[in-house]
C-alpha cells in the first residue's frame, strides 16, 4: 500500500468522520433552532389568530351600537390590545414575547394590512359616546373584510414556512444517512484493497499496512468516541419513531440515560409506552402526540421513565413529526434529556414548602396554645399588623391596627418608658428586643403581662425599616412567680426570725455532713465563734476551735454517741477566731439514714456568762468554807419560837467559850459588852420586826477576860406563809482589823491636814475622782475660791477637765497604779484663763493595800514658761542677726575679691605706660635730656616699678586669706639650707657666718612655708648686711605645748621691742626705704601663713644687737 | 579699610598705650609686617567671622597668630577665645593671651579654653619688649600651622 493510499485512507476517514460529526452536531443544532423558530412561529400564528378574532369582536360591538347599549370601556380596551398586538407583530414586542419576523414575505403582508388597520384604528381612536362609535361603522364595514383576509394569509404563510423548515431537517438527516453509508462503503473498499495488496506485495509491507490500518481504525474509533462525547455533552438521547410499524430507533445515549446497554431492550413505541413510561404520564404523552400529529402543536413534555434498576427518573422529551405529501404523519424524531435532578430539586422545594407550611400551621397552633401572637411593625408607615393570635393576646378586636403610639397607650405609664427604651436600644444596637410589659384592657378591669420578643430589620443602607416578633401572654406565670416571691420572702423572714431568736438565746444550730466532710453553721454559731457568717467550715476546723484540753473531750463524746447511737451534751471552752476563751455548751447527736451514719446535728450555746458566774460562785463558796474552817467565822441559827441557839464549831472558838458550852440568847447577852448590849438587842429586834438585815458591831467580853470586837450579820428565815421562823447569822472577830482602821484613819487625817496645809495646789481623790481633800492653794489655783467641793466629782467641779481626753486616760492609768507626771502642760481654768502647769499624779493605797484614789499635785509654771520663751526668742533673734552678718561678710568678701582683681589689672596698666613711655623717652630723646633730666626720668621709672611690686604684694597678701593650705611633710633643714644658699649669693662680698641646726620636719603647705622661710632669711641677711660680718643662726625649740618653734637669729640692726606690734602689720615698716628695700608687706604675709597653719610668730630684739624671729608649727 | 588684606598678626588690645608699646616692640624686632590692631573683642569677632564692619571678609583669610588681651570692654578675651575655638574656620589659629596679672583663675580659664600661650604684661618695659619679641618669633617663624 502506497503512502498516498495510506494518507488517503486516513484523510478520507478523518474527513468522513469530521463531516459526520459536523452534520450530526449541526443537525442537532438545526433541530433546536427549528424547534425554537417553530415555537416563535406558533406564537406569531397564535397572535395573528387572536388579532383576527379581536377585530371581529370589535366590529361586532361597533355594529351592535346601532341597536343596543354597549360597554364603551370594554371596547376601548379591546381596541387598545388590538393595536398594541398589531404593532408588536410588526416591530416586535418584548412584553408579548415576540420578535419582529425577519421574513420579507411576512413583512410585506403585514405592511399590506397597514391601511386597513390604520383606518379602523383612526375611526376608533377617540370616542366618548355610543354615537361617536356609530359614526365609525361605515369605515369598519369597508376595511374589516380586507383586514381579516390579510391576517388569514399571514397565518397560512407562517404555517407553510414552518413546515418547510421541518422538511429541510428531514432532508438533512437523509443526507447524513447516505453520507454514513458512503463512508462505510469507502472503508470496505479500502479493506478490500488491502487484500489485493497482500497478494501483490510482500508480507512485510502488508503487515506494516495492517499495522497502519489498525492505527487508522484507532483514529476512527477515537472520532466515534468523540462523537459520542459530543452527544453526552448535549446530554440528549435520540429517538426515531416510524409510525408505520411503531418501531423505533434509540441512540446509545438514549439507552445509557436509562441505564441500559445499547440495544439491550427492543426499541419500539410500545416498549416506551408500556415498559419505560410511568403509568401516570401515559395519558399525557398519548394526548400530546395526538395533538402534535393532528395540529402540529409543540411536543415538549416532562415525563418519568423507569430505568434499568427500576427507578423512575424525570426526562424532558421534545419531538417533531414529518409528514408525507398528503399531510399524513410518517415518522417522528425527538430527544430526551435527563432533568431528574432539576425536577427533584423542585420536588424537594415543593416538599420543603409543604413542610414549612405545615410547620407554620403547627407553629400557629403551638402559638395559640402558648398564647403567642406574631406582629410586624412597618416602621416607615408606623403600622403594626397582628396575627389572629396576637389580637387574642392583647384582647383586641381585628379592626385595631395600632401605631406604635397607640400600642403604648395600652401599656400602663410606669412600663411605657422602659418598654420604649428597650425598643430603641434594639433598633440602635441591632439587638433582640425582649421585654415584659403590662397592658390594661377591658376598660381598666384587666391587667395582662405581655412578653415581647422582636428583631429589627435593616435595609441595605442600614436604616431600620421593619421590626417583627412575638407577643406572649405571660400573665399567669408572672403572677405565679410573684406568689412564689412572696412565699420565698415569707420563708426568708421566718428564717430571719429563727436566727434572731437563736441569737437572743445565744443558741445556734449546726449540722455536719460526713459525706462531704463539710459543716453547716447557723448565724449564731458563726457569731459565737466570731467568724464571718457564711465562711465555709470544714469538720476538722470545727473541732480545732475547742481549746486544746477540750478537744479530746468532745472527740470522745462524739465517738461515744456514734457507737451507742446516743447524744452528747458537754460544756467546753472554745477559742474564738479572735482568740477569746468562752464557755459553750455543745449538744449533738449522730444522724443515721438507712442504718448508715451520714452526719451529726446539734445545738451550740454560749453559756460563758452563766458558767463564769457559777464558777465565781463556787470559788466564793470555797473561800467562805475556808474562812469558816480557819475559825474566823462563827455561824449561828436562832430559832425564834423555841429561842434555841445553834452554833457551829467555830463559834465556840470565836466567842472564846468551852466546847461544852450550851448557847442560849440570854447567855449570849451576858458576854456582850454592857455598853453595847442595848444596841445589840435593839438591832436584833428590829431585824425580827422589820426583816431588815442585821449588821452590827459590838464589843465582846470573852470568858478569858479579853475584850474583842465582833461584827455580826444576820437574816431571817421564813416559812411558806412568810412568817419569820429562824434567824441565821455570823459573827467575826474584827479586833485587829479595827485597830488597823483606827490607825489608818489617823494617818488619813494626818494626810488630809498635810494636804490642806500644803504650800501647793494638791488634791486627794477617791476612786471615783471625788474630792476627799484639797490644799488651800487648790482653790486659788483653780479659781474656785469659796466653793465647797469635798465629796463632789473632780469633773463636775472643773468641767473643762472632762474635755481633756488625755487627762481622762491619765486618771485611769494612775488609778490602775501608775505614777505619772508632766513638766509642761497647758490648762484652761474655769474663767478661761490659760496657764502653763506642771503636774504629778500618784495613787494612794488604803488599809487593804488597794488603791483608794489618787493625789494630784499641780504647780503654775506660767512665769517660767514665759521666761523660757523670751529666752528662746532672744536666741532666735541673735541667731538671725549672726546669720545676716555672715551673709554680709560673705558679700563683702566677694566685693573685696572683685576689687583686688580689678586692682591687679587696672592699676598695673598705667604703671606699665609710665614705665614703658619713660623708656621710650629715654631711648628716643636721650640727646635732648641733660643728666638731671635723665635722673628724674629714672626716678619716675623706679617709682612705677616699686608701685607694681607693691600691688603684687598686696594682692598676694589678700589672696592668702582665701587660699586653702595643702599640708605635706616638709624637710625644714633642707628648705632653710636651700634658701640660705640662694640668698647668700647676693651677699658674696660679705663674710657670712651661717649655722643651721638639725631641724625637725614640719607639716605644712610647702609653697607657703617656703615663702615664710625666704622672707625671714632674706630679712636676716638684709638687716645684717650693714654689719662687718653677717652672723645668722637657725635652730629650733622642740615640743613646747605640742608645737615646734623654729627661729632665725641675726646680728643685724634689730628694732626696739616697743615697735614689736607694728612689725607684722601691713605697710608697717620700721626702717625707711632708703635704709632697707621693702614694701612692708612681707612680714604681714608671713604672719598670715603661720596663723593659717595654726602656729604663731613673734620676734625678740634689741636695737643694734640683732633680732630673733620665732615661729611655731603644731606637731602633727 | 581693605577688608580682605592679609593679616599675619592680629593684636587685640583696648589699652592704646599697651598697644603702642606692643607694636613698637614688634617693629623693633622686624616683625612689623602685616600687623592689625583691633580695639576690643567685638571688633575681633567681626574681623574673624567677616561680619559687621568686616562684612565680606573671607573666613579663610585668617591671621597666623592672635595676641589677645584678656580684660577688654564689651567682649573680653576669654569670650573671644571661646568663640574662636568653637568655630571650625578659626579653631586652629594660635592664640597668645596677654594679661596684666598672674591671677590664677584667668590662667586656668584660658588654658581650659585652649589658649596656646600666656604672657603676663610686665611693668618693666624691657621685659615686655622681650616677651612680645619672643612670641612674635615663635608663632610666626618657628611654629608651623597645623
Amino acid at each position: 500500500m502506497s503512502i498516498t493510499d495510506r494518507l488517503s485512507v486516513k484523510s478520507i476517514s478523518i474527513i468522513a468522520v469530521s463531516t459526520l460529526i459536523v452534520l450530526i452536531v449541526s443537525n442537532q443544532l438545526l433541530i433546536q433552532k427549528i424547534l425554537v423558530e417553530k415555537r416563535d412561529d406558533a406564537t406569531v400564528i397564535n397572535l395573528a389568530g387572536r388579532q383576527r378574532m379581536l377585530s371581529q369582536k370589535i366590529a361586532k360591538t361597533v355594529y351592535l351600537a346601532e341597536n343596543k347599549d354597549i360597554q364603551l370601556e370594554a371596547l376601548r380596551k379591546d381596541v387598545e390590545v388590538w393595536s398594541v398586538t398589531h404593532e408588536g407583530l410588526k416591530n416586535g414586542n418584548q412584553e408579548l414575547g415576540i420578535e419582529a419576523s425577519q421574513d420579507d414575505l411576512i413583512q410585506t403582508l403585514l405592511s399590506e394590512t397597514e391601511p386597513h388597520y390604520e383606518a379602523i384604528r383612526t375611526s376608533l381612536s377617540d370616542f366618548s359616546s355610543k354615537e361617536e362609535v356609530i359614526t365609525a361603522i361605515p369605515v369598519i364595514r369597508n376595511h374589516e373584510e380586507q383586514f381579516l383576509e390579510k391576517m388569514d394569509e399571514i397565518v397560512k404563510t407562517f404555517e407553510a414556512i414552518s413546515n418547510e423548515s421541518v422538511r429541510t431537517l428531514i432532508r438533512l438527516e437523509v443526507i447524513l444517512g447516505l453520507f454514513s453509508l458512503f463512508i462505510i462503503g469507502g472503508e470496505i473498499y479500502l479493506i478490500f484493497r488491502i487484500f489485493i495488496a497482500r497478494i501483490q506485495n510482500k508480507n512485510e509491507e502488508l503487515e506494516k499496512s495492517v499495522q497502519e490500518l489498525s492505527e487508522s481504525k484507532g483514529d476512527l474509533f477515537e472520532y466515534v468516541q468523540r462523537f459520542d462525547l459530543s452527544l453526552k455533552a448535549i446530554n440528549a438521547g435520540l429517538w426515531d419513531w416510524y409510525l408505520e410499524d411503531n418501531s423505533e430507533w434509540w441512540s446509545p445515549r438514549f439507552y445509557e440515560l436509562l441505564g441500559y446497554e445499547d440495544g439491550e431492550i427492543e426499541p419500539s413505541y410500545n416498549t416506551f409506552l408500556n415498559i419505560l413510561l410511568h403509568r401516570d404520564d401515559k395519558e399525557k404523552v398519548v394526548g400530546a402526540v395526538e395533538q402534535h400529529l393532528k395540529s402540529g402543536a409543540i411536543y415538549k413534555l416532562e415525563i418519568r421513565m423507569k430505568n434499568k434498576s427500576g427507578e423512575y427518573r424525570w426526562f424532558e422529551t421534545v419531538g417533531q413529526a414529518s409528514f408525507d405529501a398528503d399531510g399524513n404523519p410518517v415518522r417522528m424524531v425527538g430527544s430526551i434529556i435527563d432533568i431528574h435532578n432539576r425536577i427533584s430539586i423542585e420536588e424537594e422545594k415543593k416538599e420543603l414548602f409543604n413542610t414549612i407550611s405545615e410547620t407554620r400551621i403547627r407553629l400557629e397552633e403551638a402559638q395559640e396554645i402558648a398564647k403567642i401572637g406574631n406582629w410586624n411593625w412597618d416602621m416607615k408607615e408606623d403600622v403594626i399588623t397582628w396575627s389572629d393570635q396576637n389580637y387574642q393576646v392583647f384582647g383586641q378586636t381585628k379592626d385595631f391596627t395600632p401605631t406604635f403610639e397607640q400600642l403604648n397607650a395600652l401599656i400602663p405609664e410606669e412600663d411605657q418608658e422602659p418598654f420604649q427604651k428597650d425598643v430603641e436600644k434594639a433598633i440602635a444596637e441591632n439587638k433582640p428586643h425582649d421585654f415584659i410589659h403590662r397592658i390594661i384592657i377591658n376598660e381598666g378591669q384587666e391587667v395582662r403581662y405581655i412578653h415581647e420578643r422582636g428583631k429589627v430589620f435593616y435595609d441595605d443602607e442600614g436604616t431600620p425599616y421593619r421590626m417583627a416578633g412575638t407577643s406572649q401572654d405571660v400573665t399567669e406565670s408572672v403572677l405565679k412567680e410573684k406568689q412564689l416571691e412572696a412565699k420565698t420572702e415569707e420563708i426568708q423572714r421566718a428564717i430571719q426570725l429563727l436566727s434572731e431568736t437563736q441569737s437572743a438565746a445565744k443558741i445556734g444550730s449546726w449540722e455536719v455532713d460526713l459525706g462531704t466532710m463539710t459543716a453547716f453553721w447557723s448565724d449564731e454559731v458563726y457569731r459565737i465563734h466570731e467568724v464571718e457568717p457564711g465562711t465555709p467550715i470544714k469538720v476538722e476546723e470545727g473541732i480545732n476551735f475547742y481549746r486544746e484540753d477540750f478537744r479530746p473531750v468532745i472527740q470522745n463524746a462524739i465517738n461515744n454517741a456514734i457507737e451507742n447511737r446516743s447524744s452528747w451534751d458537754e460544756e467546753c471552752i472554745l477559742l474564738t477566731k479572735t482568740g477569746n476563751e468562752i464557755w459553750v455548751r455543745a449538744i449533738g447527736h449522730p444522724v443515721f439514714e438507712d442504718g448508715q451514719l451520714t452526719g451529726l446535728r446539734g445545738l451550740f450555746m454560749d453559756i460563758d456568762e452563766t458558767k463564769r458566774k457559777t464558777l465565781e460562785l463556787d470559788e466564793t463558796y470555797e473561800k467562805l468554807q475556808l474562812s469558816v474552817e480557819a475559825g474566823q467565822i462563827a455561824i449561828w441559827i436562832w430559832d425564834l419560837k423555841t429561842n434555841e441557839l445553834e452554833w457551829n464549831d467555830q463559834a465556840y472558838k470565836v466567842f472564846g467559850v468551852p466546847d461544852n458550852f450550851e448557847p442560849t440568847f440570854e447567855k449570849f447577852g451576858t458576854m456582850v459588852h454592857p455598853e453595847d448590849l442595848d444596841y445589840v438587842v435593839q438591832e436584833t429586834q428590829k431585824t425580827v420586826e422589820t426583816g431588815e438585815k442585821l449588821d452590827i458591831q459590838f464589843r465582846w467580853n470573852r470568858p478569858d477576860g479579853k475584850e474583842i470586837i465582833l461584827t455580826g450579820k444576820g437574816d431571817l428565815v421564813r416559812d411558806e406563809k412568810g412568817n419569820p421562823v429562824q434567824m441565821i447569822g455570823i459573827n467575826m472577830d474584827i479586833t485587829d482589823r479595827n485597830e488597823m482602821v483606827e490607825n489608818l484613819k489617823r494617818q488619813e487625817s494626818q494626810l488630809r491636814s498635810f494636804v490642806e496645809q500644803a504650800p501647793a495646789a494638791v488634791a486627794m481623790f477617791d476612786k471615783e475622782m471625788k474630792y476627799i481633800t484639797v490644799s488651800n492653794k487648790w482653790y486659788g489655783h483653780n479659781r474656785i475660791e469659796g466653793q465647797s467641793i469635798i465629796g463632789k466629782s473632780h469633773y463636775d467641779v472643773l468641767p473643762q477637765v472632762k474635755k481633756r481626753k488625755d487627762w481622762l486616760s491619765i486618771h485611769k492609768r494612775v488609778l490602775a497604779g501608775e505614777e505619772l507626771s508632766k513638766g509642761k502642760d497647758q490648762f484652761t481654768r474655769i474663767d478661761n484663763s490659760e496657764v502653763w502647769i506642771s503636774w504629778t499624779a500618784i495613787p494612794w493605797h488604803n488599809v487593804d493595800g488597794e488603791i483608794g484614789g489618787m493625789i494630784l499635785y499641780v504647780s503654775d509654771i506660767s512665769k517660767e514658761v514665759e521666761y523660757t520663751e523670751e529666752l528662746e526668742n532672744e536666741i532666735e533673734a541673735r541667731t538671725q542677726q549672726i546669720r545676716k552678718q555672715a551673709e554680709n561678710l560673705e558679700q563683702v568678701n566677694k566685693e573685696l575679691e572683685s576689687f583686688s582683681y580689678s586692682i591687679s589689672h587696672d592699676l598695673r596698666a598705667p604703671l606699665r605706660s609710665i614705665n614703658g613711655f619713660s623708656d621710650i623717652l629715654m631711648e628716643d630723646y636721650a640727646e635732648q635730656l641733660d643728666e638731671e633730666g635723665k635722673r628724674l626720668m629714672g626716678v619716675v621709672k623706679e617709682s612705677a616699678v616699686t608701685m607694681g611690686q607693691l600691688i603684687d604684694d598686696i594682692l598676694e597678701f589678700s589672696r592668702l586669706g582665701k587660699k586653702k593650705i595643702q599640708k605635706s611633710e616638709i624637710d625644714m633643714t633642707k628648705l632653710f639650707e636651700n634658701v640660705c644658699e640662694i640668698e647668700s649669693g647676693s651677699y658674696s662680698d660679705k663674710q657670712i657666718d651661717l649655722k643651721i641646726d638639725d631641724l625637725p620636719n614640719a607639716q605644712g603647705d610647702i609653697a607657703l612655708i617656703k615663702q615664710v622661710v625666704v622672707n625671714l632669711v632674706s630679712n636676716a641677711f638684709k638687716y645684717s648686711s650693714k654689719e662687718d660680718k653677717i652672723v645668722i643662726n637657725i635652730g629650733c625649740d622642740k615640743n613646747v605645748e605640742n608645737k615646734t618653734t623654729y627661729f632665725v637669729k641675726d646680728n643685724g640692726t634689730g628694732f626696739k621691742m616697743e615697735y614689736h606690734d607694728k612689725l607684722f602689720g601691713v605697710f608697717n615698716r620700721l626702717h625707711s626705704k632708703n635704709e632697707f628695700e621693702g614694701t612692708g608687706v612681707g612680714l604681714a604675709i608671713v604672719k598670715r601663713i603661720i596663723n593659717k597653719h595654726g602656729g604663731k610668730i613673734w620676734a625678740e630684739s634689741e636695737e643694734g644687737k640683732g633680732s630673733i624671729f620665732f615661729f611655731s608649727m603644731p606637731n602633727s | 579699610m581693605d577688608v580682605n588684606k592679609t593679616v599675619e598678626i592680629l593684636l587685640v588690645e583696648d589699652n592704646d598705650h599697651d598697644a603702642e608699646m606692643a607694636l613698637r616692640s614688634l617693629k623693633r624686632n622686624k616683625i612689623s609686617n602685616k600687623i592689625t590692631r583691633l580695639k576690643d573683642g567685638e571688633e575681633a569677632l567681626e574681623f574673624l567671622f567677616g561680619t559687621g564692619d568686616f562684612e565680606g571678609r573671607s573666613v579663610h583669610n585668617q591671621p597666623r597668630v592672635i595676641l589677645l588681651d584678656l580684660k577688654m570692654p564689651k567682649v573680653d578675651g576669654l569670650e573671644v577665645l571661646k568663640a574662636v575655638r568653637s568655630n571650625k574656620d578659626t579653631q586652629n589659629i594660635p592664640i597668645v593671651m596677654l594679661t596684666s596679672s598672674k591671677e590664677e583663675r584667668d590662667v586656668v580659664d584660658g588654658y581650659k579654653l585652649g589658649v596656646n600661650s600666656y604672657i603676663v604684661k610686665p611693668v618693666e618695659f624691657n621685659s615686655f619688649m622681650e616677651a612680645v619679641k619672643e612670641i612674635g618669633y615663635y608663632w610666626l617663624i618657628l611654629n608651623e600651622l597645623p
